[in-house]
Parts: C-alpha cells; sequence; structure tokens
C-alpha cells in the first residue's frame, strides 16, 4: 500500500483521536475499587441509606428534619413528618444547609491572631484552649457572649456561661424581632410568640410579615396555607405590603400602604368592622380597652390618603375580615419595623381581639411555656438600643473578652454603629463558625464550629405549634475525612461543648449528657408523644422521632393592654446625600440566603427570588412605571445613598412595588463567606440608619430613606424571567399574555374565551 | 483488511469505523469480559485466600505450624453479611477481619501484616481502609439486588446452579449460581458471563420478571 505525506499525516490524526475516545471511554480506576473501611457500623450499609431525625436551629425556625445518610455522609435535608411543625415539608434553605457542612472553604482548625495587625495563623485545639482559657482569666465581669437569638440547651448554655464569669449574653438579630415579641406580651400577654390557625381560618389577614416566604416559621405557615387553600371556598387572603412578597402574590387582596402607616390601616379596618356592627359589643369594648384611644379619631378618608390605600379597598378588606370568619390577623416584618412599629403590631394583633379570634379555632393559637425548667422556649435579638450602649462599653475599653457564635455582626450592623472599630478595641474577640465571616476579620481566636448536623441539641420551635415541643438535635454524621484522605475537612467542635470545657462544670460536661438528662425528665414526667419503659428507651425514641411534644399541653393568651401610644411613623433625613430621587428603602430577607446565613450556599445563591427569578446578586425592585419616569431601566446600576452610606444595586422595574418604595433583598455584600458569597452583591444593612421603634428601642430597619442615582453602568440581571421562551403548558393553550393598558383578570378572560373557542371548534369538527 | 477498508472509501472511512470500533469494543470492555476468552482477576493488596476461609475440605497448604490445613467452612454471609438483606453483599470493614487476624495467623505472616497494619495493630501510621480490586462489576445502567436472588435460591435449592465445594444449599450453597465454587479459588476469579444475556435466561427458567424495568431504573 502506498500512502503519501499527507495521507499519512491524516491517517495518524485520525488514529490518534481514536485513541484519545478510547482512552476516555474507559472505566476511571475507581469504579473497580472496593473499599473494605477502617470500622464500619452496623447501620452503615453500602448502598443504604439511614435516615436521621434532628432540628434546624441555625438555618431554620427549630424545623424537624429527617437528614438522608448514606455510608457516613449527609446526602438530603427533608422535612420529619412526625414532626409538629414541618409535617414532612421543606423549604429550599433546608438543601442549601446541607451545603454548609461539606463547604470547600469550612474552616479546617482553630487558628490565632497575635496581634491585632497580623494575619490569622493555625493553631492546634490544646494552644486554642490554652488561649481561650487566658481570654477568661481576665473576663470576670467584662465577658460579652454574642449569639443569634438561641432557645433550648444552646441558648441555656451561653446564658449560664455568661452569668459564670458576672458577663452578658447577647442575641443578636439583624432582622429585630423584638417590637414583635413586645407587641406580643402587651396584647395577649404572652412571652412566646403565638401560631395561627391558618388552616382553618375563612380570613386571613396579614401585614408586612411575608409568612409565605420568609417570616416566623415558613414551613409550618407553608403548610396550613395548603389547608387554608383546600377549604370548600379557598379561604381569602388580605396582605398588606409596600412592595409584592411571595405573600402578598398569592393574597386575594394585596393592599401596598405607605410603610409606616400599617397600623392606621388596621385601626381603618378596626372602624369599619365596628361601624358596620360586625364585631360583637363585647368584642369592641375589649378592643377598645387594648387599644388606647380605640377608633375614636379614625377617618377612613384621612386614612386613605394616609395610607394611600383607597377607601374602597379598605372597606373591601374590612367587610371581608369582619364577616367571613372564623377570621385571623397577624403583623411583623417590616409593618414592625419603624419608628412606631409597636403601635403599628399592637394595633395589629388587637385585631383579632374584635373578631374573638383570641385562643379560638381559626384564630390566634397561644404557645406554652418550655416542657424543661430553664430551657428557654422563645429567644430575640437584644434590642438597637441596647446594643448601641454595649458597643459604647466595647469602644470605651471596659469588655475584655467577647465570644461570638452564629451571627456575623458586622454584616449584619448598620455602618452608624462602627462595628469595626468598636471590635478593635476588645482585647479579645472570639469567634466560632463554620466558614470565615467578616466578624473573623477581627477576631484574635477563630475556632471551627460543628454545624447543626453534627452537634448535639435541642430547639423548641419558635412559633411553635401551639402545644409543648422539645425539638432534638443529634449528630447525623460524624467528621468527615477530606478527600484526599490527608485529615478532617474540618477539625470542628461544638460551640455549647467547647463552652462546657471552659466552665467550672457546674451545669453540665457536655451538651450530649445535658441533652439526654432532659430527656430523661421528661420520661419522668410521664406524658406526652414518646412513651417507654425506660428513660433510655424515651430517649431513643425521642431521638428516633426527631423530639417530644404534648399536644394537650397548649398555651393560653391572657390579653393585656396595648402599651404603645399611637403615632405616625418618621423617617430618617437625606440631607447630604446628594442629588437623586428619594425613595422608601424597604429591605426584606431574601427567600434563599435568608439575612446573609446562608449566602456560602451555592444552592442558596442559585435559587432564584420568588418574585423577580434573580439570584447570585442584590438587585433593588422598583415601581416600573416610576422607573420610566426616572429613565431607570432593568440592569441599571443605581447608587442607594442614605446618610449611613452607599450601595450599588441593580435596578429591577417591577410593577409590584408601591411608588417611592424601593426594595432591596438582605443576605449579600460579605467581604468573606467562602468562594460563593465573597465580594458578591451589595449589603443594603450597612445603609440603614439607626432610627428605632420609640417603644421598644429595636432598629427600625425599614424607616431609611435613601437617594437613588443611576450610576452610569449597566449590568444584565441574572434572572430566570424572561430569559426563556413562554410555553403553552398543553397544546392549544394559549399562554397568559397581559396587553398594555390589560387588567390580568381581563387577559384571563379573553384568552379563555379563546380556548373555549378553539376547544368547541376542535369538538365540532370532531362531530 | 486494511487495503479492503480502503477500497471501499479511503483513509476517512476507516477512521470513523475505527472511532466506531472503539466505542463497541470500550462497551464491551466496560462489561464482564469472559466472553472474551479469558477470565476476569486481578491482583489484590492482600492475597486473601477465600480457600482458607470457605472450603470444606482438606487443602494443599501447610500452616505456620507445619499442619496441614483444612478450609474453615465459614459461611459467606460471616463476612459478607449483608447479602441476605441488602442490595450489596458487602464487604467486610477492616477492624472485622482484625478480631480474629489479631490472634490467628503467624506474627511474620506478610499478609497478614498488610490487615494488621491497616487496623492499627502494628506499625504507627495509624488505621487505613483496604481498596481491593472489584472482580464482579455490572454495568452503571444495571440495578442488582443481592436479597431476591439469595433468598429464591435459598427456598428453591433445585434451582441453584454450581456447588460450593459440594454444597447447594443454605447461605452458602446458593452463591455459587453466579459466583461460581468461590471456596475453591485461591484468587476470585469471574466465571459467569453476568451479561444480560444469561440474566434473561434464568430470569424465564426461574419465571421471574423480564420486563426493563426490572433490572434498568
Amino acid at each position: 500500500m502506498k500512502l503519501n505525506r499527507r495521507e499519512f499525516l491524516a491517517l495518524t490524526g485520525k488514529t490518534a483521536a481514536g485513541a484519545v475516545i478510547f482512552a476516555a471511554c474507559g472505566l476511571p480506576e475507581r469504579e473497580l475499587i472496593v473499599q473494605s473501611p477502617v470500622d464500619l457500623p452496623e447501620d452503615l450499609v453500602r448502598g443504604e441509606d439511614a435516615w436521621y431525625a434532628t432540628s434546624m436551629s441555625d438555618f431554620g425556625n427549630g424545623d424537624g428534619v429527617l437528614v438522608r445518610v448514606m455510608q457516613g455522609r449527609a446526602k438530603k435535608i427533608e422535612g420529619n413528618p412526625d414532626h409538629p411543625v414541618t409535617r414532612g415539608k421543606a423549604t429550599a434553605r433546608f438543601d442549601s444547609a446541607l451545603q454548609m457542612l461539606y463547604h470547600p472553604d469550612r474552616i479546617a482548625e482553630p487558628m490565632v491572631r497575635y496581634s491585632k495587625s497580623g494575619n490569622l495563623v493555625s493553631t492546634t485545639w490544646d494552644q486554642a484552649d490554652s488561649r481561650f482559657a487566658d481570654a477568661l482569666a481576665n473576663a470576670s465581669g467584662s465577658l460579652t457572649v454574642v449569639t443569634n437569638p438561641v432557645r433550648g440547651h444552646l441558648g441555656a448554655v451561653a446564658s449560664k456561661f455568661a452569668a459564670q464569669y458576672s458577663g452578658k449574653h447577647m442575641a443578636f438579630d439583624p432582622v429585630e424581632q423584638g417590637v414583635l415579641h413586645g407587641a406580643v406580651k402587651s396584647v395577649l400577654g404572652q412571652d412566646q410568640l403565638p401560631t395561627f390557625d391558618i388552616a382553618n381560618a375563612q380570613t386571613v389577614l396579614s401585614f408586612g410579615a411575608d409568612w409565605l416566604g420568609t417570616w416566623g416559621s415558613p414551613t409550618q405557615f407553608g403548610v396550613k396555607y395548603g389547608e387554608f387553600r383546600s377549604q370548600h371556598d379557598r379561604g381569602y387572603l388580605i396582605h398588606a405590603e409596600p412592595r409584592m412578597s411571595l405573600t402578598a402574590a398569592a393574597a386575594d387582596l394585596w393592599l401596598a400602604p405607605v410603610p409606616g402607616t400599617e397600623g392606621e390601616l388596621a385601626l381603618a379596618i378596626a372602624s369599619v368592622i365596628i361601624e358596620a356592627g360586625l364585631a360583637s359589643p363585647q368584642n369592641v369594648a375589649a378592643f377598645e380597652a387594648v387599644v388606647p384611644g380605640g377608633v375614636s379619631r379614625i377617618s377612613l378618608s384621612n386614612v386613605a390618603a394616609l395610607t394611600g390605600v383607597d377607601e374602597h379597598r379598605i372597606e373591601k378588606a374590612a367587610k371581608h375580615f369582619g364577616e367571613h370568619t372564623p377570621s385571623v390577623a397577624f403583623g411583623g416584618g417590616s409593618a414592625g419595623a419603624h419608628t412606631n412599629g409597636s403601635f403599628n403590631l399592637e394595633a395589629i394583633y388587637a385585631l383579632n381581639i374584635l373578631v374573638g379570634a383570641v385562643d379560638a379555632e381559626g384564630g390566634i393559637t397561644s404557645n406554652p411555656d418550655s416542657a424543661i425548667d430553664g430551657l428557654p422556649a422563645s429567644a430575640t435579638g437584644a434590642s438597637f438600643s441596647d446594643w448601641e450602649a454595649e458597643l459604647a462599653q466595647w469602644r470605651a475599653g471596659n469588655v475584655e473578652t467577647v465570644i461570638i457564635r452564629g451571627v456575623d455582626i458586622v454584616h449584619g450592623m448598620p455602618n452608624s454603629v462602627a462595628i469595626r472599630e468598636a471590635l478593635e478595641h476588645v482585647p479579645n474577640v472570639i469567634a466560632f463558625g463554620a466558614i470565615h465571616d467578616d466578624t473573623m476579620d477581627f477576631a484574635d481566636l477563630v475556632l471551627p464550629e460543628q454545624t447543626f448536623l453534627e452537634a448535639w441539641g435541642t430547639d423548641i420551635p419558635e412559633p411553635g405549634p401551639g402545644y409543648q415541643v422539645v425539638g432534638t438535635q443529634q449528630p447525623v454524621v460524624g467528621p468527615t475525612i477530606s478527600q484526599d484522605e490527608s485529615g478532617l475537612i474540618s477539625d470542628a467542635r461544638g460551640f455549647g461543648d467547647v463552652l462546657l470545657a471552659m466552665s467550672d462544670g457546674s451545669y453540665g460536661s457536655s451538651m450530649e449528657s445535658l441533652v439526654k438528662d432532659s430527656l430523661s425528665d421528661l420520661h419522668a414526667t410521664g406524658r406526652g408523644s414518646v412513651s417507654a419503659s425506660s428513660a433510655t428507651l424515651f430517649t431513643n425514641g425521642a431521638l428516633q422521632r426527631g423530639g417530644w411534644w404534648d399536644t394537650n399541653k397548649s398555651g393560653s393568651a391572657k390579653v393585656g393592654k396595648g402599651s404603645a401610644s399611637r403615632g405616625s411613623a418618621s423617617y430618617s433625613s437625606t440631607a447630604g446625600t446628594g442629588d437623586g430621587s428619594i425613595f422608601h428603602l424597604v429591605p426584606f430577607v431574601s427567600n434563599s440566603l435568608g439575612d446573609g446565613k446562608l449566602a456560602p450556599a451555592p444552592w442558596a445563591q442559585q435559587t432564584p427570588d420568588p418574585i423577580s427569578s434573580a439570584s447570585w446578586s442584590t438587585w433593588a425592585e422598583i415601581n416600573s412605571i416610576q422607573a420610566d419616569q426616572l429613565g431607570i431601566s432593568e440592569g441599571d446600576v443605581l447608587l442607594i445613598r442614605s446618610t449611613s452610606g452607599e450601595i450599588e444595586v441593580l435596578a429591577y422595574p417591577h410593577p409590584g412595588v408601591r411608588p417611592g418604595v424601593i426594595g432591596i433583598p438582605m443576605g449579600q455584600g460579605h467581604h468573606r463567606g467562602g468562594r460563593y458569597a465573597e465580594d458578591r452583591g451589595a449589603n443594603v444593612l450597612s445603609i440603614l440608619v439607626d432610627e428605632k421603634d420609640a417603644e421598644t428601642g429595636a432598629l427600625a430597619w425599614a424607616a431609611t430613606r435613601v437617594t437613588v442615582q443611576r450610576a452610569g453602568k449597566r449590568v444584565k440581571v441574572p434572572k430566570f424571567e424572561g430569559n426563556v421562551e413562554a410555553r403553552p403548558v398543553e397544546p392549544g393553550v394559549p399562554v397568559l399574555v397581559v396587553g398594555v393598558g390589560e387588567t390580568a383578570h381581563d387577559a384571563q378572560e379573553a384568552n379563555h374565551h379563546e380556548y373555549q373557542k378553539n376547544f368547541l371548534l376542535e369538538g365540532e369538527g370532531g362531530e | 483488511m486494511l487495503v479492503p477498508v480502503l477500497a471501499i472509501g479511503g483513509l476517512g472511512v476507516m477512521a470513523v469505523m475505527g472511532v466506531v470500533a472503539a466505542f463497541l469494543i470500550t462497551g464491551w470492555i466496560g462489561q464482564p469480559i469472559p466472553v472474551l476468552g479469558f477470565e476476569q482477576t486481578y491482583d489484590q493488596p492482600i492475597d486473601f485466600p477465600h480457600t482458607v476461609h470457605a472450603s470444606l475440605l482438606p487443602l494443599d497448604r501447610v500452616a505456620a505450624d507445619g499442619q496441614k490445613m483444612e478450609g474453615l467452612g465459614l459461611d459467606c454471609t460471616f463476612c459478607h453479611r449483608t447479602v441476605t438483606t441488602q442490595a450489596n453483599a458487602g464487604v467486610p470493614p477492616v477492624g472485622f477481619c482484625a478480631t480474629c487476624h489479631q490472634v490467628i495467623g503467624a506474627a511474620d505472616n506478610v499478609q497478614l501484616s498488610i490487615l494488621r497494619d491497616a487496623a492499627d495493630i502494628i506499625g504507627d501510621d495509624g488505621p487505613s481502609p483496604v481498596n481491593w480490586q472489584r472482580v464482579h462489576r455490572l454495568p452503571d445502567h444495571v440495578r442488582f439486588v443481592h436479597e431476591p436472588h439469595i433468598r429464591y435460591l435459598t427456598q428453591n435449592p433445585n434451582k441453584v446452579k454450581g456447588t460450593t465445594d459440594g454444597v447447594t444449599e443454605g447461605a452458602s450453597g446458593v452463591c455459587s449460581t453466579c459466583h461460581g465454587n468461590v471456596a475453591a479459588m485461591q484468587q476470585v476469579e469471574q466465571v459467569e458471563s453476568l451479561k444480560m444475556g444469561q440474566c434473561v435466561d434464568c430470569h424465564r427458567d426461574n419465571g421471574a420478571p423480564t420486563d426493563c424495568v426490572a433490572c434498568h431504573y
């Protein structure tokens, strides 16, 4: 055979390509390996999954979950069907929380900083313990333990540890719930947040609280919402919030009041109900006893002008709420985050008294005290006023040691409090965490902390289901070997266990023993969901089910008297913030990232926002007509300035925002937080101005006004919506297209008509 | 063969056929290959003798004390503990082997030293897993669950093919249907093709489902 040079080269090339393809199709070497592990517990079977029940305390609301574990690795988090709060349901946050366990940027070992200007360097636990002990040696009376709001045993241990050193345990919650707790205490006489019997209500009236997305206990509420809509007449949901949240989108009637006027709106609704004779005289008297001044000075037209909600819609909401009972009203979120937040929420919760919904079916359901003595069943962050006072102590050098876990205070606090400067004045800052956060840049000792999937604990869900619950948290996986088998992915320890090891031992030796001892105490009561002949069997039973609950032990409200006087909201000044249009800033909790806790998890980053469908970024929802007037189009980079600072966000013009309001999601803008969160988006919390609720001193985080200006740049908003062509759900069924000047209802009617016509024609043709 | 191929369509056609052949051969090799005329076996990190552990007969092997050895006659399920209850037969963990071999076997036995080192009985490098070479492997698109097969054959010993050193019943006897007489293998090798045709034949013979989704799901 004769080959010329050209043919030879071609043959060589093709042979090489074939060889490459051939090699690429071979079996990977690992496919042919069967490993004998060193030890194999009996419940750890190859190819077989084990499901462990536990509680999600840090990334949920004490939600009871089941974790699927295969060969020692957690694979999936699902809702626990036995648990009274989740009842087998889950949210996207459950899935994402798993990624915190196996995050590639988990802190592998303790790190120490030898001088404030130095770098963090790795150290051993022995040396870290020694450094910790040194930091405590002179800390008596000048120790502050900072946590997220923690209930259950971890909360108890943190408080006792602080008390042992005559220090303080302060919780920080960027989205303060103190106003809500205060209003519930004043109106309903309850320390624990109540839950709501949405499933049996005919009418639900909510204010500011995105309870289907992020507020309260969305998993619990989501299950109830499903039951609410399964009723014969589907129930009727009225939601008042300046921007369209997931809950507003699900509502039958959405009211978009001017931010901070929700209390007036609630009183106007009460006024219509009373005038229409829809409430019994006893209920009216009880209502007027709770609300100072009652509705005597309410004028519907004035309220309509103040709130920007027209009279007709207020009347419609009121009559539905008064006529279609049982009804329930509740509020929170941005409705309470104003200078008159306590008044707003007290007026809202008092509506329940008017329609007899307190401790009634389809109304408010009170939650009882903790089933275990000394175990906190409720937790909220310290007020912003308290934090300002505390940080002044830090700056003055009066606090020797600060221990921080579960919260990124540098990210969560507004610029106005100068948290960085305060931390620099504390000699010993000890930070616990799984992933390096912004606060750890100011820590002298960084300790790797176990996630909720590795540590022991308990949690009492808040709001609970209306009866006593103690959720158990157990390690579902052991320490994980790194992929290259060189060591553990993280030599982490539980926060509670480290504190107990550093304590005098008077309140326990380990979190595991504390949990088991408490379960033994519960066994001794002889009541509840687990019955067993011995404490050990009882403990196992409770751990297998994810906790213990007693449906017979319910709570009851003691209707009190509103403490806040009626007042209008005041907003921050925009003096000196430069040119631009002035807007009310309404931050909202991200559906997937929360307040930023889940920002390190790529699945959480990737989860599209339910309204805008945006992800991986920070955007600003602005009314589309107003955006047109201002020449703002989607993707324009906007400068948002308050007197506290400035951020850059992407414009997202959207009809579901009240004109004059700009809605920005929380959760982004971390300088640290692992490879998926670092330097992504903007931190809206940083530009909040220190306006406070008059009653509780809580940060009025929705009372900031900002100027909005185009930065002169454009970036494509990363979102699903509009990027793919809408397709009919089945051939012949047209996509609902809403034309200019047409309502969705009109469009639906028109399309329905077209569809029917096509259908009838087809039918006729067939005959 | 090259000349006729070139005659058909030149180098391009030959290259395309080469690629197709590569895929076909790869696909074939991706499955057990005894049908190609050789039996599949591998050198293992430890020369584990199934004969010593599973055989019921005197062995052609001498122990450290000079005595002629006999097989221990352990049931297959003694080590492959999950075969009667799970999809996978299971490979025993190192710690399980060490239960006996901490004391059984000569101290200077080279093969046992590897095991003892892995179990951290000797050496100072800590415990480590043992990575065996898989001998029996089905393609990824096949789901094989041991449990129903073992149950059926245990209940129907007349359907068992082959023997384990003469035994056809019980936890050890039935395994020979697919794995041959492992008790007689110094080094385990695949003796059945374990290809789809064999699976389908056996399912037909025994009235088992032959739907695609019985195995491909």
